[in-house]
């Protein structure tokens, strides 16, 4: 897991969240919360909505923090999951009522990720990034788009112009050798 | 989507945890999982793995501050206007959610030891349960503020009857911590040395239902309501 100097302290402030101690979970929210809105805010590309989102976030780490210890996570990694879940799953419903891809949208990315180095310790991400390298260029990006943006299966494939099988066989075949290649 | 060929691959688990991690599928598949989740816990463990293995890409997302209105709405929400009262009064409703917790501090009992980390600490958690018994709490002690905090997860006091929290070290005499209040959270300041010596991982601590006022003995006289390993954390 990481071995980066947050995880004691935001470790020790979400068990304390399970205790349901107030002071620690302000404190949680003083430490996290630019990281998680930045979390929604990518996903959901409004600012509105991540505001309400991040809320909802916080509401499932008060509820839910208890669970953290059982997942064996470091705990910025179980935060912005969930972060990213529910994220993922308002941008699902305002997709299902809009029915049709904003493709202006997906394009309006931040094209250079800043030096944001606190959630992730340095050799982890090389790790991962090198291991992105050896997958071919187009299911890399598969991937990111999928972590960062919220892609489905269906976004991707329209994206990339194949069927959604077909992009699930690529996806699937590049989540496993991603798995391999971090195990050498 | 069916792909049941690949679902019956050795690989077939840790593959799906991977898509639902990454947040790929279909609505319909990813809420299927959500609830596997809640009650498998292998798959849970493969879908944490997952988001592990995956978190360095989130440092693509850019940190960005908050207007403080939002932490205030987020309070309302929460708390409701009831900030005043003490913090384990806050919502009864929330503490009817949690006592449906009770099965979660089980698995938390039952899966702490799998993630124990090597490294020394001075914290240490127990999940106090027990076969029969409703009562559950979650326990969570400090050697730098010296107290133990009692997280009330689940069962209702007894009439006419006390908790009585304990300590014990294998099969050594249990020492008390006192009575506590029962069926809510609390925070029991430890302030014998004897019983500071006691707080390592050999020992275990537990709650007795006892006459009022504590134990007459000195010792538990009645039925253990919960008991837990305090473990590293």
């Amino acid at each position: 897991m990481t071995s980066d100097s947050v995880r004691p302290e935001i470790t020790d402030l979400i068990l304390r969240v399970a205790l349901r101690d107030r002071v620690a979970f302000d404190r949680l929210y003083a430490a996290t919360s630019a990281k998680l809105f930045g979390t929604c805010l990518r996903i959901l590309k409004d600012r509105a909505e991540a505001e309400d989102v991040v809320q909802e976030v916080f509401i499932g780490i008060w509820l839910k923090a208890d669970r953290f210890a059982v997942t064996g996570q470091s705990p910025m990694s179980w935060l912005i999951a969930i972060a990213r879940n529910r994220a993922i799953d308002r941008l699902r419903m305002r997709r299902g009522v809009l029915t049709a891809l904003d493709d202006d949208a997906i394009e309006v990315r931040d094209p250079t990720p800043g030096p944001e180095a606190q959630a992730v310790a340095a050799g982890e991400r090389r790790a991962l990034d090198g291991c992105l390298d050896e997958l071919e260029a187009g299911r890399a990006d598969a991937v990111r788009a999928a972590y960062l943006d919220g892609d489905s299966y269906a976004d991707l494939a329209a994206r990339h112009a194949v069927p959604l099988n077909t992009m699930r066989t690529w996806l699937r075949r590049s989540l496993m050798r991603l798995k391999e290649c971090l195990q050498r | 989507m069916s792909d049941a060929d690949m679902d019956h691959e050795p690989d077939g688990d840790d593959i799906l945890a991977a898509e639902f991690a990454l947040g790929v599928l279909s609505d319909d598949e990813q809420a299927a999982l959500a609830r596997r989740v809640e009650t498998d816990a292998p798959f849970a463990r493969l879908v944490a793995e997952w988001e592990e293995r995956l978190s360095p890409l989130s440092e693509g997302f850019l940190p960005a501050d908050l207007p403080p209105a939002i932490k205030r709405a987020l309070d309302l929400r929460l708390f409701g206007a009831a900030q005043a009262r003490p913090w384990f009064w806050s919502s009864l409703a929330l503490w009817r959610g949690l006592a449906g917790a009770a099965t979660l501090a089980f698995v938390l009992a039952m899966a702490l030891p799998v993630f124990r980390p090597a490294v020394p600490s001075d914290r240490l958690a127990a999940s106090l349960t027990a076969e029969g018994s409703s009562v559950t709490y979650l326990v969570l002690y400090d050697s730098a503020t010296g107290s133990v905090s009692l997280a009330h997860m689940s069962g209702d006091p007894v009439e006419g009857r006390d908790f009585q929290l304990w300590i014990a070290r294998g099969a050594e005499a249990p020492v008390s911590l006192g009575v506590i209040p029962a069926g809510v959270s609390t925070r029991v300041p430890v302030t014998s040395d004897q019983i500071r010596a006691l707080m390592t991982t050999a020992a275990h601590m537990a709650i007795s239902l006892e006459p009022p006022g504590g134990s007459p003995t000195g010792q538990p006289t009645g039925p253990v309501l919960a008991v837990g390993d305090l473990l590293d954390i």
